[in-house]
């Protein structure tokens, strides 16, 4: 990966783990839908970068550069240009994942929720993610 | 229900300010362009924030978000929402807000204007962040 590329990915793994801190706290929508979700979810791209968050009863908790021991769910992208569409909502994480080129390990229930999590996200953050 | 706008700006600003502490590690030219830097810039968004401040300092940068510093080396305050998302996406060039009104620094104008690299040079890297 380039700089311009790690740079680029690290602040799209920002804007979804600081934007889900953000949300889970203050949108009363996003509260009452995911308030029964627990789970700690590894993000993994190129094997470079790496986040993880923490959800417990619907309130995330974003960890950036940093791994977790035996996340809930795990998703993985190896390419770069990939993960950017899938973090940009450019693409949407089902489609991603049926072509291989989202991978996930783990609670198969916890990664489901986790696109309609980011679904909303990019909802929610619209200006930011020019839906 | 906080604004959705409001929401994207915060997450852009805090986005922004930590690719900045990332990229001291990542680009040699950009660290070595911030020897001798030792300011606090505050920023501000009309008309109810988001606020944060940045320190550079030993060629570190550190921020801090919703906060308000009591001895800041300048403050830019920008116009509106709007503003705040254009700047911080690369659309609109910093010094040329400033010329033009739509960002207002008080404080130390000409350590503002010589430190604008800082975010000239996040452009460079995040301008086609959305692709």
């Amino acid at each position: 990966m380039s700089v311009k590329e790690i740079i680029q990915t690290k602040v799209l793994l920002y804007i979804m783990g600081k934007g889900l801190e953000e949300i889970s706290t203050t949108n009363e929508e996003f509260k009452e839908e995911f308030s029964d979700y627990d789970a700690t979810i590894q993000w993994t791209i190129a094997d470079t970068v790496k986040m993880y968050m923490k959800v417990e009863g619907g309130k995330f908790t974003a960890f950036m550069d940093a791994v977790v021991d035996e996340p809930t769910v795990a998703f993985a992208v190896e390419d770069y240009a990939k993960a950017k569409e899938i973090l940009t909502g450019a693409i949407d994480g089902t489609s991603a994942y049926m072509s291989g080129d989202l991978k996930m390990v783990g609670d198969m229930q916890a990664g489901m929720k986790m696109g309609q999590v980011t679904n909303f996200l990019t909802e929610t953050l619209k200006e930011l993610m020019g839906s | 229900m906080v604004d959705s706008k409001y929401l994207s700006v915060k997450v852009l600003m805090g986005a922004i300010q930590y690719a900045a502490s990332q990229l001291i590690s990542l680009d040699p030219e950009f660290k070595k362009k911030l020897a001798g830097i030792d300011s606090v810039t505050q920023w501000k968004v009309e008309p109810k924030g988001p606020n944060s401040y940045t320190i550079v300092k030993n060629q570190k940068i550190e921020s801090k978000m919703d906060a308000i510093h009591n001895k800041p080396t300048y403050t830019l305050v920008i116009k509106d929402l709007d503003t705040a998302l254009d700047i911080f996406q690369a659309k609109i060039d910093a010094n040329k807000a400033i010329a033009d009104g739509r960002i207002k620094v008080a404080g130390d104008a000409a350590k503002a204007q010589k430190e604008m690299f800082i975010l000239e040079m996040l452009g460079k890297y995040l301008g086609d962040l959305r692709g």
